[in-house]
């Protein structure tokens, strides 16, 4: 994102840098405007182009690249960005002796050309994501895509003429779904296809083609024209014709990000007006910061962040049951490492142990052992780390734990949170509950849960919120019940599905189906309505849903029993990589039954009343809710004994953590196991 | 006999865009291949090439080029017969 981040290595998948997503809202005329000392790259770009100061400012193409080769990977593109050739640009002369700094250098027009065009393609195809991921309430599909629907994309001029004259209209109108769908979708202009074959739009033109069949590529090799440069409609990214690859550049990137951060802006604006979005504020250092920035900063390691925790069965051995207590705390502790929001906020300072209240007045703090926690792990060292003042420090602090014997990992998982909001919130440490906390358990894994008890007597509906920090599920023996959706997708004429694979399907239930089954209306007996006129004990049914999800979701899965003789549930519960949570939230929830009761009324069709999950059932206006899973901790053994393993995704791979040793997975395995807590983490647009 | 399949392929193509199945099936088929590990596998193939013929000289194009086939040959069974039906579904629906 940021020049820094290139020189000195440390990318956003490190999810270090915290602020540079937001920073990318500056265009190309403003660049021009930055102070020279400004400019984050400029630090590195100067120390490159020392090498060749002595250089005449000549126009080969390896000059330009070494001396811009901070900022862009294509040697094309800069040779257009600051023209050398200074046909078109009269003041690149002046500036040649000045190159040092290449903020300094005004961008060629023709490159201002290409960043405009690039941005009516960005916003295009954003809308055009939005309108195709049926997230979107109409308005703002139309605020944003008929907005900005772009002259080069639309292949009629008349068109565009209609549709800004539409525009005033529309805006006062109540907008039609269809008339969002009759904007032309982009194709091949030589096949046709419509996105089957990886449509990219030249970038000089209007010129939009596929890639499969290589009319890109033919129309950006002729001869007749010196296009070079086209922008892939799915991901945005750039394609050089010359470099027979796809390119990456500061401005580009800029430009791209910028659109992004616009982007969420109108979602959030349009979705839910009263929610205030925090505006974004960007950063880049002074030439002090800079200069501190380079000397401090160290590349970015291999494998920086994984570590083994070692057992310390070795060092408390008189302590009969420590191994066990050893790998439930080293899991946990492997998810908190890995989480990444936990992770920016402690790497980022927020925290420092050396200025902790509580830690100077030589009281325990769970947070300060988190810091100690971090700054080991991304020490460098690569020996198992014994955590054994954060051990001792969670025997102190919390006794109920100290005492017993058969700890549990979500138990574990659960006081840690607690102890670390109560040591940080040391304002508002009064109210634990309900209030609106700000301390970093809080922001990262508090959500919220309504449940709706409508009287059947009255219909009075009495509404409680009640703030959750992780969700437990029950795994209950899955009965025909859940299975019959499954079969009947594979039933019917599917001649390939064989009896085997159904099978296979069978036995397993998934985590969606656990939570449609958490999730379902339930009936109460007995119930007492809180409404004056209506007195009598009654039959209610309770509806439970998420009114606010938590940006880390935490899911157990309640594989002990603790009833009775107690036991472990040993069904294995398949989980998704990526979940969406859209169908549980409370605004998904009244959405689908206003159209389901509209539906009945009209004519009730027999498979779209279908179940909660289901992909027909989505409302067109339901904002998503997607998750990532990133951490998965398994149970192996019995009730009494047995031992805990974690599987922890770092930089986009899999790695299972096994008390010290730490080993490569990969994603099949990670899906396979025998799974009692997962994590996920939300899906913004911008996440890592 | 390919050109009346390409028609044909397209007319599909348009129906299904039109009336926004498309999008739904391209999300469904993202998640099955998601979670039957066919993205894993795909990733790994991809790290393969590249390392076989070296981040310098190889292309995106004959990337593309070599990994397709076998992308598409190593798509479950299941997932295929789930997408087809979906779409046998979804063009019925909108008949009616």
């Amino acid at each position: 994102m940021s020049g820094l981040g290139l020189g000195a290595g440390l990318g956003m998948g490190a999810g270090i840098g915290t602020g540079t997503a937001s920073s990318g809202v500056v265009g190309p005329s403003q660049k021009a405007k930055l102070p020279i000392a400004v400019s984050p790259y400029a630090l590195f770009a100067d120390s490159i182009s020392n090498s060749i100061s002595n250089s005449t400012g000549s126009s080969t193409l390896t000059n330009s690249t070494q001396r811009f080769g901070a900022s862009c990977t294509c040697p094309h593109l800069a040779l257009l960005k600051y023209d050398f050739n200074t046909d078109t640009n009269p003041n690149s002369d002046s500036t040649v002796p000045n190159a040092s700094n290449p903020a300094a250098v005004a961008l060629s027009r023709s490159a201002t050309i290409l960043l405009d065009r690039y941005r009516d393609l960005v916003r295009s195809l954003l809308g055009n994501c939005a309108r195709g991921a049926s997230f979107f309430t109409t308005l703002a599909v139309n605020v944003i895509v008929i907005g900005h629907f772009p002259l080069h994309v639309s292949t009629n001029a008349n068109a565009e003429v209609d549709s800004s004259k539409k525009r005033k209209k529309l805006s006062q109108l109540e907008v039609d779904i269809g008339w969002v769908q009759a904007i032309p979708l982009p194709f091949c202009k030589i096949c046709a296809d419509t996105g089957l074959g990886r449509l990219h739009a030249c970038l000089h033109c209007s010129f939009v083609g596929c890639f499969k069949h290589k009319h890109i590529n033919a129309h950006l090799l002729d001869q007749n024209n010196p296009h070079f440069l086209a922008v892939d409609f799915h991901h945005a990214a750039i394609y050089c014709v010359k470099c027979k690859d796809y390119i990456w550049d500061l401005d580009f990137e800029r430009i791209l990000s910028g659109e992004r951060v616009r982007m969420d802006a109108l979602i959030s604006k349009i979705k839910d007006s009263s929610v205030r979005r925090s505006k974004t504020v960007e950063w880049s250092p002074t030439l002090d910061e800079a200069l501190k920035i380079q000397k401090f900063s160290v590349p970015l390691r291999h494998c920086s962040g994984l570590r083994g925790l070692s057992n310390m069965g070795s060092t408390l051995a008189d302590v009969c049951y420590v191994v066990f207590i050893q790998c439930f705390m080293n899991v946990v502790l492997q998810t908190f490492i890995h989480n990444p929001l936990l992770r920016a906020h402690f790497l980022s300072d927020k925290h420092n142990q050396d200025l902790c209240p509580l830690k100077i007045a030589g009281k325990i703090c769970m947070a300060c052992e988190m810091d100690t926690l971090f700054t080991n792990f991304y020490s460098g060292e690569v020996i198992p780390f014994s955590p054994s003042n954060f051990l001792y420090a969670t025997w102190m602090s919390n006794t109920a734990l100290a005492h017993y014997a058969q700890q549990d990992a979500h138990e574990f998982f659960i006081a840690v949170l607690n102890e670390i909001h109560s040591n940080c919130a040391s304002g508002s440490i009064g109210g634990k509950e309900n209030t609106n906390c700000r301390c970093v358990i809080h922001q990262v894994f508090q959500g919220y849960l309504q449940s709706d008890v409508t009287c059947s007597q009255c219909r009075n509906v009495t509404t409680t919120k009640d703030p959750i920090l992780d969700l437990s599920l029950n795994i209950k023996s899955s009965g025909p019940g859940v299975n019959s959706k499954k079969k009947s997708i594979g039933s019917g004429s599917t001649p390939n599905l064989t009896a085997a694979t159904l099978n296979d399907t069978d036995f397993s239930c998934t985590l969606v189906d656990c939570l449609e089954r958490n999730f379902a209306a339930e009936t109460l007996t007995h119930y007492q309505c809180g409404n004056p006129g209506c007195a009598k004990s009654s039959e209610s049914v309770k509806h439970v849903t998420i009114k606010n999800l938590p940006p880390v979701l935490s899911i157990q899965l309640k594989r002990f029993e603790h009833s009775g003789q107690g036991s472990k549930v040993d069904t294995h519960v398949r989980i998704p990589s990526e979940l969406d949570m859209t169908p549980f939230t409370t605004h998904s929830v009244q959405a689908r039954m206003e159209k389901n009761s509209s539906l009945v009324a009209a004519k009730s069709k027999p498979g779209v009343s279908g179940s909660i999950g289901s992909y027909d059932v989505l409302n067109d206006s339901v904002p998503e809710h997607r998750y990532s899973l990133f951490a998965v901790i398994n149970h192996q053994g019995s009730l009494e004994t047995g031992h805990y393993t974690a599987y922890v995704k770092s930089r986009g791979d899999w790695f299972l953590f096994d008390d010290h040793t730490v080993t490569l997975a990969t994603q099949k395995e990670v899906l396979a196991s025998k799974v009692y807590m997962c994590y996920y983490f939300s899906d913004g647009q911008h996440t890592i | 006999m390919s050109q009346q399949a390409n028609t044909f392929k397209s007319i599909v193509d348009q129906k299904l865009i039109k009336s926004g199945e498309k999008d739904k099936l391209k999300e469904l088929l993202r998640t099955r291949l998601v979670e039957s590990g066919w993205r894993d596998d795909l990733k790994a193939l991809c790290k393969e090439v590249i390392q076989a013929k070296g981040i310098e000289t190889l292309t995106v194009e004959e990337l593309v080029q070599e990994i397709t086939p076998k992308g598409r040959a190593m798509v479950p069974d299941t997932v295929r017969a789930e997408v087809l039906q979906r779409i046998r579904r979804a063009l019925v629906d909108q008949n009616d």
